[in-house]
């Protein structure tokens, strides 16, 4: 994701804001398009996607519609293993 | 444990790769896959139908090329004649798209007829014609598959994958049971894992229109002796059509009809959250 | 026969004698090769409480009928009782030496006995020769390779134990093919008990192929399996296993400061991101692997392999160490050596709670990087400091009365992951056969990565289900013998065809399962002979009395009680964790 995005964090402006919002508004922001390592063509969450909204995995909310208040520590890992 | 193997599961698999952009590359691959897997057939635009037969000869894989697509608003003379242009190429298959708006204007004879002249100008190719869900009411899918088979389809079809809906379970046992065990039902459309694929299988789909069918195909075997859990939806609206309705992309009609839908379902108080 | 060789060596160091090993047709279905066969051989010679440092323990090197054919059979394993542990262990390693073996024309060894003086094995052409070894006697495992091969061929490929495993410290790895290791349970101090300084093997037999038409089929599709899968295809290709710290640190699960906390400061600095960008020289892969997850790495004076993730942890994390350069002068130290990270990490952490206690009155302080090359070279020599830590951290706590402080299952050390963050990892950890391991049931897959399906972490529901899923199926891919990581891409059923093209036997998926509930229950027998029973299924204390404070992880305990009856049940087991006899039956045993 990094090499993608050229940076390891950044900063949104948005209370209220879905996932999947956010998501756009920092491909606007880093200029960089990197939407394919985190979902499919049918913008669905790729298997091995992790989104973490302060410390706690989106799939177990609403997915890419769970909203972030302004605070919020976001965490975007493409999909990844090890042992 | 799921009661279904790898060859069945190949020979439900339509591989498709329709995007405006993919070009002789891509359709090679696609084609070398098909071959490699052994899938039922690939699912190409027009211009691919020669180069994919080529690609295919010896394999025993299936042409299926697409016509009067993505909208299906062409003339029945247009789409008739891309059909058979493709059957000339060398397709087995043909995927049309029905005439959403006369299908929604309740102009039956027309949609009837647009099939029809689909059909005639196919021989021996069979035809599937795709409904386009994201674009109807329950009424209208059921009245697309009457007119459909009446017309001489073989399949009915969930969407062209470019339109407002993918496959939805919901929308295949729709179609499942109003046409019948002896007429396919083809999914397609948003279907991206094995968990996506075994639910519309269970929900009665015969064929599935995919393009992320390799891993698709290793899911079988990754989940075929896990837990039932796994595989079930735990929020009937991540499977929910009316959750997917999006002003921007559907009829304001269609729309409405969904979220009211909503409404009146059973677990709206459960899930109340998904309700915009 | 297709697949395996047909041939396995029995050889006693002691005695100077060598023999075929006659494995019936039978066997072979019911166990394939690798862990399978290799924990059954030991079984039947070793039944009883022999203790592994004995001449009399056997010592199994094995591979499979997949061995020396497609991606990622380079692979292989080796079985005894674990001298850390005691319960019965497969260590299992990459590189090429299990290839080696089948080009040498053969499937195993089963060394017996003690040589008078150091020796090592030189196989080929289906022979076994005893040769003079103590020219490498002293040698670190890079100089024995090197020197071995200088003498034989550069081809060979050589399994070799270090300083550590000469000096039988219980964590003693075997080291091959440069950097790879069969790391856990101290295999390597069985070598050196037996003055077994290394193996080499080499030659170019053919492994032969039941159905070579379908094989060119199969191995096809699997290649655009692995390279369409984003785990296999990419990220292990582009950042290793260590892309996994920024990962677990992120679920507030990343082990610190002996589990005290679940988060690390500092775990952006000995990421694998970082190591991409400062250490990382090239990637490397085994034999035939597309994957390619090894790293060549490169610090100002030194250069290697790694570290891996659990060594990155095991060095860093857990010592409150963020010096990713000592980090990696000490996996280079351990490779060198020949000793299990895990283990000597985990120890030291141990260590450096006993003495901020004040239970062991010495100095070890967390975060101090520059020791831990010193520490690490201590312990394989047994001197000095060295001479404590090289007991492992059971041993140590109980030394100085803190048993509670070693963070071990069975005696051996749990890595990377703190269970408090994952329920399924709780009970895997609890009931691997072989002690605290993340290897035999790896549940993060699914609890954290979200791979094939996402769980929730902090459910219990399903998971005992799930870890016997998982402990089967890895047992089967561990007597293939085939890498684990082919399991974030295939399934059991894919498996099966590998094994059905290759021996032509109609092998399917629902009898490779029962396969790997036999060997799994098989492993379970032994360790009830050894002593071990429900008693042992369990974690150190704090897992179920402290909580972490912070971190997404924070405020929760193992529910071990809730999963373990479950887990029992789904095994045929009873309320001990020892198998019925219907079990038994069922599974032929």
């Amino acid at each position: 994701m990094r090499r993608r995005v050229r940076t390891d964090a950044v900063e949104i402006a948005g209370d209220g804001l879905t996932i999947m919002a956010l998501l756009r508004l920092a491909e606007e922001k880093t200029g960089q398009s990197f939407l394919d390592e985190l979902l499919d063509k049918d913008k669905g969450l790729l298997t091995g996607t992790i989104i973490l909204v302060n410390g706690e995995n989106i799939r177990l909310g609403q997915g890419l519609e769970t909203r972030v208040e302004a605070g919020d520590s976001v965490a975007l890992f493409s999909p990844a293993g090890g042992g | 444990m799921i009661d279904l193997d790898r060859e069945t599961l190949v020979k439900m698999i339509d591989h498709t790769e329709l995007s405006a952009h993919s070009g002789e590359k891509k359709i090679a691959n696609l084609c070398s896959e098909a071959r490699s897997f052994g899938f039922y057939a690939v699912c190409i635009n027009g211009a691919y139908t020669r180069f994919a037969r080529e690609q295919l000869s010896g394999s025993g894989v299936q042409v299926c090329t697409v016509a009067g697509f993505p909208l299906g608003a062409g003339t029945s003379s247009a789409k008739s004649y891309e059909a058979g242009d493709a059957v000339r190429n060398g397709a087995d298959e043909i995927d049309m798209v029905i005439n959403v708006g006369a299908l929604r204007d309740k102009k039956l004879d027309l949609v009837r007829d647009d099939v029809r002249a689909v059909v005639e100008a196919s021989r021996p190719a069979l035809v599937k014609v795709i409904l386009e869900t994201g674009y109807l009411t329950d009424e209208e899918i059921v009245t697309g598959c009457h007119l459909s088979v009446e017309a001489g389809a073989k399949f009915v079809k969930t969407s062209t994958g470019f339109g407002a809906f993918g496959a939805f379970p919901a929308h295949v046992r729709l179609m499942r049971q109003t046409v019948g065990p002896e007429i396919g039902v083809k999914a397609s459309g948003g279907i991206r894992n094995f968990k996506d694929a075994w639910r519309l299988i269970q929900a009665g789909a015969s064929r599935l229109g995919v393009s992320a069918s390799v891993g698709i195909v290793e899911g079988l075997s990754l989940y075929k002796f896990a837990p039932a859990a796994w595989l079930e939806e735990e929020v009937p609206c991540h499977i929910c059509p009316s959750r997917f309705a999006n002003l921007d992309k559907q009829p304001k009609a269609v729309y409405a009809y969904y979220k009211k839908k909503c409404l009146a379902c059973p677990h709206l108080e459960k899930y109340n959250k998904f309700y915009e | 026969m297709t697949g395996w060789m047909g041939k396995i060596v029995k050889i006693d160091l002691g005695r100077r004698t060598q023999g075929a090993v006659v494995v019936s047709d039978a066997v072979r279905r019911q166990y394939i090769g690798g862990r399978g066969l290799g924990v059954k051989l030991y079984s039947d010679l070793c039944p009883g409480a022999t203790d592994p440092l004995a001449d009399d323990n056997a010592l199994i090197f094995m591979t499979g009928p997949l061995t020396g054919t497609m991606m990622t059979s380079g692979r292989y394993q080796v079985v005894s009782r674990s001298p850390l542990t005691g319960t019965i262990c497969d260590s299992s390693s990459g590189g090429h030496f299990g290839a080696a073996l089948k080009g040498a024309g053969i499937d195993g060894l089963i060394i017996e006995g003690r040589a008078a003086t150091p020796v090592y094995l030189s196989v080929h052409d289906g022979e076994v020769e005893v040769r003079d070894a103590s020219a490498y006697w002293g040698l670190d495992t890079q100089l024995t390779q090197k020197g071995i091969q200088a003498e034989t061929s550069s081809k060979t490929s050589v399994a070799c134990i270090g300083p550590a495993g000469e000096n039988r410290i219980i964590f003693a790895a075997i080291m091959n093919d440069k950097d790879r290791a069969a790391g856990r349970g101290g295999m390597g101090a069985i070598m050196g008990s037996k003055n077994l300084k290394a193996i080499a093997a080499g030659g170019s037999l053919p492994v032969a192929i039941g159905d070579p038409a379908g094989y060119k089929d199969l191995t096809a599709r699997i290649d655009r399996i692995i390279d369409k899968n984003p785990v296999t295809g990419k990220s292990l290709q582009v950042l290793g296993t260590s892309v996994l710290v920024n990962i677990i640190n992120a679920h507030g699960m990343f082990p610190t400061e002996n589990f005290r906390r679940g988060v690390f400061n500092d775990a952006e600095g000995t990421s694998g991101e970082k190591i991409a960008e400062t250490l990382l020289e090239r990637q490397s892969a085994c034999y035939k692997c597309p994957i390619g997850c090894g790293r060549t790495t490169r610090t100002r004076d030194k250069q290697g392999e790694g570290p891996e993730y659990e060594t990155v942890w095991a060095f860093g994390a857990h010592l409150g160490i963020s010096d990713l350069t000592a980090i990696t002068e000490a996996n280079y130290a351990c490779n060198e050596l020949g000793l299990d990270t895990i283990t000597m990490g985990s120890t030291l952490g141990c260590a450096m709670e006993l003495c901020e206690t004040g239970a062991w009155k010495e100095n070890l302080r967390w975060g101090d990087a520059g020791k831990l090359v010193d520490w690490v070279t201590d312990t394989a020599y047994r001197r000095g400091i060295g001479a404590e830590l090289a007991l492992g951290s059971k041993r140590l706590a109980a030394k100085y009365g803190r048993p509670e402080l070693a963070m071990q299952v069975k005696g051996m050390e749990i890595p990377a992951y703190d269970p408090r963050g994952a329920q399924g990892m709780a009970l895997s950890y609890a009931t691997s056969n072989r002690g605290g391991c993340h290897m035999k049931a790896y549940l993060i897959a699914p609890e954290i990565l979200g791979h094939p399906v996402f769980l929730d972490r902090f459910s219990t529901a399903g998971k005992a289900e799930l870890v016997a899923l998982f402990q089967d199926v890895s047992a089967v891919v561990d007597s293939a013998v085939l890498c684990r990581f082919l399991q974030f891409a295939v399934g059991i059923s894919t498996f099966a065809e590998m094994l059905r093209v290759v021996t032509g036997l109609d092998f399917n998926d629902e009898e490779l399962m029962t396969i790997g509930r036999r060997i799994y229950t098989m492993e379970r027998l032994f360790n009830n002979r050894a002593g071990f029973g429900r008693g042992d299924d369990t974690l150190p204390p704090r897992f179920f009395n402290e909580e972490f404070q912070t971190g997404s992880s924070r405020h929760r305990l193992v529910r071990l009680d809730e999963m373990l009856d479950d887990y029992y049940k789904v095994r045929g087991w009873d309320k001990n964790g020892v198998p019925l006899q219907r079990t038994l039956a069922e599974l032929g045993l």
